[in-house]
């Protein structure tokens, strides 16, 4: 028999406190009290009278002591929580799965989480008779939310609050944190995985079996897949919406698509999707400073079904305010660039020849973004955000001989700069290949030659070109507005601003320390630099910005993982309140106790 | 602070301690007397026989009835009052202490005796007889009295056939005995209350009871003191103890109070938790002659 509430010592520390507290209950109710009378004699006389015959009730506060002694140790032992059983012999890490889709519902409205719950509690009761147990919470990042223990109390009181995140969980990673808590008890263990999916990796190791305890059943959700809200480029002020949503349902739904921002109705719209049919709903013509945004699915009605999943009924999204970049371009003369940058209805142009630029040196704070055209100013401008087109050799950027029609031979599409271009079929006539140094970004590389970089340091961003407009058909591409859009994104660090939305566990950067960060459900909280506990999808705020989380374009089919689910266990039996009993039994003997003592069957 | 307020005084002025004639003394006083024809008040007529003073034969009945009758009268003889004060320890307890409704029993009675020019004496004792008052016979000797009971304090232990054996030696004269006491005494107190009326003397027990004696609301473990003689018992009291001792303190009351009516006397309860003018309407007045 093993203890899962209380160790070895704090169980004979309990029994001994509680053996010492009878006693001394019992002396103190048996020590009696002086008091002074006019004539003992008659009271001699009484106890001679009254005095009880029956060995039985002269025994009785001695019977009444052990007895109480015999049920405060039981309940100590209860309080202990004895097991007898066999479970597994080694070390058990559970990992439980935590993220969106264990919210899904049974046809009995009971959630996936509640039946991985239930499946660890049983797992952890069983096992910490014979070994000890460690759970690991699956969410947007694994934590072990109980250390290797032998007290199934410890895995209780964690497993009760455990909630489901609105992100997918990383399994993998849950996993491989289990299997080196296995190893590092060097005995023998395994990881079981309590999931409603099984597409996570399954190293072969002999040494830790992975064994999977699936969960949950397959249904029927109609689901938002995407929310985006983008500024109108063509009409300041004004932005639309895009949203998009599946049916991931055998039969015909219907819902409404509302669209608010906050709170206020801005789009509803009736839907009505066919099984695996995606609407897209687009809307446009909005106006606001700021929005923010929540696609939300009412009235579901799946001709009989049900909707499992309410977690992706809604998505979130923010349209932040607009901003205005104060551009200076410096130049000799250059129509494309300055038409180019005249276009973006949220640049604030300003055009200056060299000798003109000598007279704003001083007041360059102004400007977001100094533009040189084949200029190199001497001394160099120091400004956080340079764009250099047709780069002029300077001390801090190094400039190659010029090559002639150098072909662009690679190009980095994930940076921001390039965001939606190819750069495969831009021309270039002529150019002077930049040196790129050791932290640069090589954005357009034509051979070996660096023809566009980027580079951010000591809090400064420059992107240089090593070619002008005046040798290239890029500026004559529709791309080129587009070019310079991001360029200006990239170099006044706005590119968080184009995001609507972020996915949940994507830390909420904020100014100010400690800055103080809404959550959705209305919770201030206090955080130094950013706020990392972002699992609940929907609007956060900072002092001076709304953020959108949001889970859409997690949505999914809710399957089921498949496999034996031999390894399923039920929820523990009830156990029978002994506690009670017990408690009941003291309480019933005293009574008895006092009673008999009423009754006059005790002296 | 006096003993008896002047309400109580004026009522104790319309009471009459009734002495018995067996329990009056010999000098002449305010009560009647077996002893006839030297008294004043006429008592009976009766067939004269030889012998009889001729001086006393009533010539009107005989011219009425021509019979010799001779005419006799009761001699109003004063009565000696003994109040035997209980002081021994057990006295001081209840709430208020019983010694001091004690001390205004005896002051009643005192005052009683002296209104009506009777030899008051009053006698502390606890397992003897102590130093007694001297005679008291005028209303200008009660405040001598009241200072005498102010000056009493338990100590000892009450033993009452001592004290009776003590008293009847130390005083022969025959009187009307009033024993104020809790009778916290477990042995017998009949053959000392018989022994008392063989020697002429008129009782009148009254007990002077507390609650702790009489009800006590005792329960639990309690080590009992004696307050007289400090004895030990320990007890685990219970209701059926509790009912034990209530039973054996009544029988021992019945049993006082039974000798007492059979030699003629009586038997006053005076609880201390009533106020004391109450006791002296209610319990003492009653059992007093009114004028």
């Amino acid at each position: 028999m093993t203890f899962a509430a209380l160790s070895t010592a704090a169980l004979v520390a309990s029994a001994l406190a509680a053996a010492a507290a009878v006693v001394t209950l019992y002396l103190l109710r048996r020590t009696p009290r002086m008091q002074v009378v006019s004539n003992v004699e008659f009271w001699r006389r009484a106890v001679e009278r009254s005095r009880p015959r029956a060995l039985f009730a002269t025994r009785v506060p001695w019977l009444a002591l052990l007895l109480s002694l015999v049920i405060a140790l039981l309940l100590v032992t209860e309080m202990g929580d004895p097991r007898v059983g066999t479970g597994f012999s080694g070390t058990t890490v559970i990992v439980l799965a935590a993220d969106r889709t264990m919210a899904a519902r049974d046809d009995r409205g009971r959630r996936r989480l509640d039946d991985a719950l239930a499946l660890a509690r049983a797992t952890v009761l069983a096992d910490t008779v014979t070994g000890q147990v460690a759970v690991v919470r699956a969410g947007l990042r694994p934590e072990v939310i109980v250390p290797l223990t032998h007290r199934a109390a410890d895995a209780e009181r964690a497993l009760g609050s455990v909630e489901a995140d609105d992100g997918a969980a990383d399994l993998a990673a849950a996993v491989a944190l289990g299997r080196a808590i296995v190893h590092a008890t060097h005995g023998p263990g395994r990881v079981l995985v309590v999931a409603d999916r099984d597409d996570f990796a399954r190293p072969a190791d002999p040494a830790v079996a992975v064994v999977l305890a699936p969960v949950g059943s397959p249904g029927e959700t109609l689901a938002v897949t995407a929310l985006d809200a983008r500024r109108d480029p063509l009409a300041l002020g004004e932005y639309h919406v895009r949203c998009e949503v599946r049916s991931y349902s055998a039969r015909r739904a219907r819902a409404r698509l509302v669209i608010r921002d906050r709170g206020t109705v801005l789009s509803e719209q009736a839907i009505t999707p066919g099984p695996g049919e995606v609407i897209t709903h687009r809307a446009r013509g909005f106006s606001s400073a700021q929005a923010e945004l929540s696609a939300r699915l009412e009235d579901i009605d799946l001709e009989g079904g049900r909707d499992a999943l309410a977690a992706d009924d809604v998505a979130y999204a923010t349209v932040p305010p607009a901003v205005a970049t104060r551009v200076l371009l410096v130049t000799r003369g250059d129509r494309y660039l300055a038409n180019a940058l005249a276009a973006n209805p949220s640049v604030e142009l300003e055009t200056v020849d060299p000798l003109g630029l000598e007279a704003r040196r001083r007041t360059l704070g102004r400007y977001q973004v100094v533009v040189l055209d084949r200029i190199a100013p001497s001394p160099p401008l120091d400004h956080p955000a340079l764009l250099l087109v047709g780069a002029v050799a300077t001390r801090s950027l190094r400039v190659g001989p010029e090559v002639a029609a150098p072909r662009v031979t690679a190009f980095a599409a994930d940076h921001r700069v390039l965001a939606g271009l190819r750069f495969d079929q831009v021309q270039v006539s002529l150019a002077r290949p930049l040196v790129p140094e050791a932290d640069d970004r090589v954005l357009v590389r034509g051979g070996r030659d660096a023809l566009v970089i980027a580079r951010d340091r000591d809090g400064a961003r420059t992107l240089a070109l090593g070619f002008d407009t005046e040798h290239t058909d890029l500026v004559q591409r529709v791309a080129f507005p587009l070019f310079m859009h991001n360029a200006l994104v990239w170099l006044d660090r706005r590119e968080r601003e184009f995001h609507s939305w972020q996915a949940p566990g994507e830390p909420i950067r904020a100014s100010g320390s400690p800055a103080v960060v809404l959550t959705p459900s209305g919770a201030a909280r206090e955080v130094r630099g950013a706020l990392y506990d972002t699992a609940r999808a929907g609007i956060y705020h900072t002092a001076d910005r709304a953020i959108a989380v949001s889970a859409a374009d997690e949505a999914g089919a809710l399957t089921a993982a498949g496999g034996s689910r031999d390894t399923r266990r039920g929820a523990p039996p009830a156990r029978a309140p002994l506690s009670l009993v017990l408690a009941a039994a003291i309480l019933g003997l005293l009574c008895v106790e006092w009673v008999l003592t009423q009754r006059g069957r005790l002296h | 602070m006096a003993l008896l307020d002047r309400a109580a005084q004026r009522l104790l002025e319309r009471l009459h301690l009734r002495v018995r004639p067996k329990a009056a003394s010999g000098d002449q006083g305010g009560h009647r007397s077996d002893a006839r024809a030297h008294g004043l008040e006429f008592a009976e007529r009766r067939e004269y026989v030889g012998g009889d003073d001729a001086r006393k034969i009533d010539w009107k009945a005989f011219a009425r009835n021509r019979t010799l009758s001779v005419r006799t009268f009761e001699e109003e003889r004063d009565a000696r009052v003994y109040v035997l004060v209980d002081v021994s320890a057990s006295m001081a307890r209840g709430a208020p202490p019983k010694l001091e409704v004690a001390r205004q029993v005896a002051a009643s009675f005192g005052f009683l005796g002296m209104n009506q020019v009777d030899r008051v004496q009053v006698i502390p004792f606890a397992d003897a007889v102590e130093r007694a008052t001297p005679v008291l016979r005028r209303r200008d000797d009660y405040p001598g009295l009241e200072a005498f009971l102010q000056g009493l304090v338990p100590h000892g232990a009450t033993t009452f056939g001592a004290t009776a054996r003590g008293f009847v030696q130390r005083f022969p004269a025959r009187g009307y005995v009033v024993v104020v006491s809790d009778l916290m005494e477990a042995a017998d107190w009949a053959p000392s209350l018989r022994l008392l009326a063989e020697r002429g003397h008129q009782l009148c027990l009254v007990r002077v009871r507390c609650d702790e004696d009489h009800a006590p609301d005792f329960h639990g473990e309690l080590e009992l003191r004696d307050a007289e003689t400090g004895d030990l018992v320990r007890v685990t009291v219970t209701p059926a103890l509790l009912a034990a001792y209530r039973d054996e303190v009544a029988a021992h009351v019945e049993r006082a109070r039974v000798a007492c009516q059979r030699v003629g006397g009586r038997l006053i309860e005076a609880p201390v938790e009533r106020p004391f003018e109450q006791v002296l309407r209610a319990v003492i007045a009653p059992a007093l002659e009114q004028r």
